[in-house]
């Protein structure tokens, strides 16, 4: 297992060595920055005293080594439009950002394994249908439109909650509501699968032969081993959900790491794209690695 | 998008039969609610140059002095006169009743530590070309300092009225890392103080009871608080503003500014200031479209561009949305001209066409970048019906930067802000110069450009500017278009003064309750 262990954190470094240089490329190659930040009116010489005041002059993996070096010591750089830390920038938002997603997930568990578990046992009815519709909807309807919906509805309409902001947990309904149906139908449909498995297996026919109620049947010896697999992709889920606000938390100006990107991307505030590319990043390896860590735990097949 | 505005549509509906009682109530606690699309970060416009950060900046600080566009005169903020020692030298006598924010006594110290702090090469400010032109400011007593430039610049009090603020020299220069004043000590004179800069809640200002100045063109705080509210989304703005969550936002596209502005309860107020839409032709052939380079095809272009239609169908601001003749708004010192572009006259433009060897048209490519899109497209429209195959590149600024440096715009539909200086010299170093956004390479432009911003006579600089605009015109390089107002959607209950020349459309001393 420790062999696993160490090969997968090995990979998941490389990996994450590999997209902090992609990342800092691309953005790199996405315009001047310099250009940028000297304004409209700029002339080149303004342009040109700008790009050496912030080091932009120099060769290109030059600037990626002093960052990657200072990144690894906790420094981020500074926001090139407000001077601020960058890794103060992310510190202050993450806590929000970590509430969203874990709200979210949370909201979609608890719709879609109820749902899952329902379509299994009542397979090809209305119900299943119904289900199998929902996970549909939720795939594919655009998160910003969805989120406009919640707004116009429960917003403007009713007046049942307020529109925009992170100030209170009532903030954080329509935004969890709009990540967590956008997250809710592969837990679902992993559940339904799931269960539809295990309960034609033998153990629980001989569970039903026992004369067990079916709550128990269902509940403590299906649905323990389905939702296996619905545990590990909650870890990869979360990944998501950290990067994926970032629509929503602009929608819901909700003042996480995803309005933080969408602010510094619209601006080429290049230090603080790359720092929250790289963070998220790693924040996804991290969590793909616990699940493979669960799913080798949980199927010793995978260790092989 | 077209989701987008249905929602609008319909929420906009809805907002006829829903209460607007919360206004009212806003109203009655006299906090006014601003959301921004691009939050403010700090205060302070030298740190954070954009529009929102205007608002915030121009509320918090004063400058040595004003300009008036109604007037087109220079009126004192902290200055209370000035003269001209030599055409380099200004000397300014300042207001001896001024207190920052912390009640600290204002002097000449703080000018000059001001100035020479942002024309220090070694400050880290984005915008530092601003003041590029000034050698040193010095003090002559406790309340007169000069400031003396490195050549004779005519534009000198025109820059000095814009966006330059007076820090207070005991709390600014005492910090090591000058971009936190903004942000954690923010101490001005202007009308109104900061109680909080915050990511997460905003900006909150307070008036400031010990204003002095108070004059009809810098009035004292009419509005007890005022909020500015980060809110990205546009959409999410307006619901915000049906549901009594904010009092006005801006930066509004014409069909919902509109819908708003009929809603009970709400107008929309359009600030004309000085930025305009123009179109440019790349006259030199750096694009490789060799078609541009006869003038005859560039006058044909130009007559089938119809800027009433513009005005009438495209740009939002009603009446203050006005056709411009030259590169500059005539409120703006240096805007003379004599001339006007090509009429528009599609039979003529068609002729002019095949005259010049094109009667079956050729392709073409517009360029544009963000706000000046839907003007591009009507535009792009309106030239095909000349035969012209155009088709439209939108692009981020960034990218339209790139392109520019490059080589590669055939056709430019863009607006120009004049960096919100009331003067013309900007637009001069903007378009002309032989930089890289420079399609045109003419040298007696240039000539005459040169000369002006060193002319301190304004007649003759005038007659410069009248030649440089005319020669313009005459060689059908660029097509000024319309004027870009801003647009300001907000509760019946606000008013928004005219006249302000701020890139954020209007300024907080501007505005008071009905």
């Amino acid at each position: 297992m420790l062999r696993f262990f160490l090969r997968r954190a090995v990979i998941a470094v490389l990996v994450a060595i590999t997209v902090s240089i992609i990342g800092f490329s691309l953005l790199r190659l996405s315009g001047d920055v310099a250009a940028v930040l000297a304004g409209e009116s700029a002339k080149p010489e303004d342009i040109a005293r700008i790009a050496q005041a912030y080091g932009l002059d120099r060769p290109l993996y030059v600037q990626y080594l002093d960052w990657a070096w200072h990144a690894l010591r906790g420094d981020l750089g500074q926001s090139l439009f407000t001077h601020e830390p960058v890794a103060g920038l992310i510190l202050d938002r993450i806590g929000v950002t970590a509430i969203l997603a874990v709200s979210s997930l949370i909201f979609a568990l608890l719709v879609a394994v109820p749902l899952g578990v329902l379509a299994a046992l009542r397979a090809n009815t209305w119900i299943d249908r119904t289900a199998l519709t929902l996970a549909v909807f939720g795939q594919a309807v655009p998160m910003f439109w969805f989120a406009l919906i919640l707004i116009f509805v429960l917003g403007v309409m009713l007046r049942w909650l307020p529109i925009s902001g992170s100030a209170t947990p009532a903030h954080f309904v329509m935004p969890t509501i709009t990540l967590g149906v956008a997250t809710m139908p592969a837990f679902m449909r992993l559940t339904r699968t799931g269960m539809i498995e295990v309960m034609s297996s033998d153990y629980i026919r001989t569970a039903w032969a026992k004369g067990l109620r079916p709550a128990s049947v269902v509940f403590k010896h299906a649905l323990r081993n389905a939702i296996l697999p619905v545990v590990s992709l909650s870890a990869v889920s979360l990944g998501f959900l950290l990067g994926g606000s970032v629509i929503v938390e602009s929608i819901f100006a909700v003042n996480g790491i995803g309005l933080l990107a969408y602010n510094s991307i619209t601006r080429v505030d290049f230090p603080v794209v790359q720092s929250i590319l790289v963070f998220l990043s790693f924040c996804y390896i991290a969590l793909t690695l616990v699940s493979d860590v669960i799913n080798a735990r949980l199927d010793p097949r995978i260790r092989l | 998008m077209f989701t987008n505005r249905m929602l609008t549509a319909a929420a906009v509906g809805l907002a006829a039969w829903l209460s607007t009682s919360a206004a009212l109530a806003q109203k009655a606690q006299d906090t006014l609610r601003i959301g921004l699309q691009d939050p403010v970060s700090t205060v302070d416009i030298v740190y954070d140059p954009k529009p929102e950060t205007s608002f915030t900046s121009e509320a918090v600080f004063d400058g040595l002095l004003t300009y008036v566009s109604e007037t087109r005169e220079f009126k004192p903020e902290l200055a209370a006169s000035w003269r001209r020692i030599d055409p380099r030298t200004l000397e300014f006598s300042l207001r001896h009743d001024v207190t920052f924010h912390d009640g600290s006594p204002f002097t000449a110290d703080d000018v000059v530590h001001t100035i020479n702090y942002l024309v220090d090469p070694a400050s880290k400010i984005r915008f530092g070309d601003n003041w590029q032109w000034i050698d040193h400011a010095e003090k002559i007593d406790p309340y007169t300092v000069r400031i003396i430039a490195k050549k004779p610049t005519a534009y000198d009090l025109a820059r000095l009225a814009t966006n330059t603020p007076i820090y207070p020299a005991a709390i600014h220069g005492k910090l090591a890392d000058k971009s936190e004043f903004g942000r954690k000590t923010p101490i001005g004179t202007g009308p109104y103080k900061v109680e909080y800069v915050d990511p997460t809640k905003g900006v909150m200002l307070v008036r400031n009871p010990d204003y002095k100045l108070g004059a009809a063109w810098r009035p004292a705080a009419r509005i007890g608080r005022i909020h500015l509210i980060p809110i990205p989304d546009l959409q999410t703005e307006i619901a915000q503003l049906m549901t009594g969550g904010l009092d006005l936002i801006h930066e509004v596209p014409k069909d919902q500014a509109e819908q708003l502005a009929a809603t009970p309860g709400f107008a929309m107020t359009a600030n004309p200031g000085v930025v305009f839409y123009y179109m440019s032709l790349d006259s030199v052939n750096r694009s490789g479209n060799a078609a541009l380079s006869n003038q005859d095809v560039r006058k044909a272009l130009m007559m089938a561009v119809d800027r009433k239609s513009l005005v009438q169908n495209v740009v939002p601001g009603g009446k203050a949305v006005q056709i411009v003749d030259a590169l500059c708004v005539k409120i703006q010192i240096g805007c003379e001209y004599g001339s006007a572009p090509p009429s528009f006259d599609t039979t003529g433009a068609k002729q002019l066409l095949a005259k010049a060897g094109f009667p079956d048209g050729f392709d073409a490519e517009i360029t544009t970048f963000p706000g000046a899109y839907a003007v591009a497209e009507a535009v792009a429209g309106q030239l095909r019906k000349i035969g012209v195959r155009t088709s439209v590149d939108k692009r981020t600024f960034v990218g339209y930067r790139d392109k520019q440096r490059e080589g590669k715009l055939q056709i430019l539909v863009g607006h120009w802000s004049s960096g919100g200086l009331p003067d013309v010299a900007s637009t001069m170093t903007y378009y002309f110069g032989g930089g890289p956004r420079d399609y045109w390479h003419d040298s007696t432009i240039d000539k005459w450009a040169a000369e002006a911003e060193g002319q301190m006579d304004p007649a003759k600089r005038g007659t410069l500017y009248r030649q440089v605009f005319d020669h313009v015109n005459a060689h059908d390089y660029i097509m000024p278009l319309t004027t870009f107002p801003s647009i300001l959607v907000h509760v019946s209950d606000l008013v928004v003064e005219p006249g302000s020349l701020s890139p954020a459309g209007a300024a907080l001393d501007m505005m008071h309750w009905k």
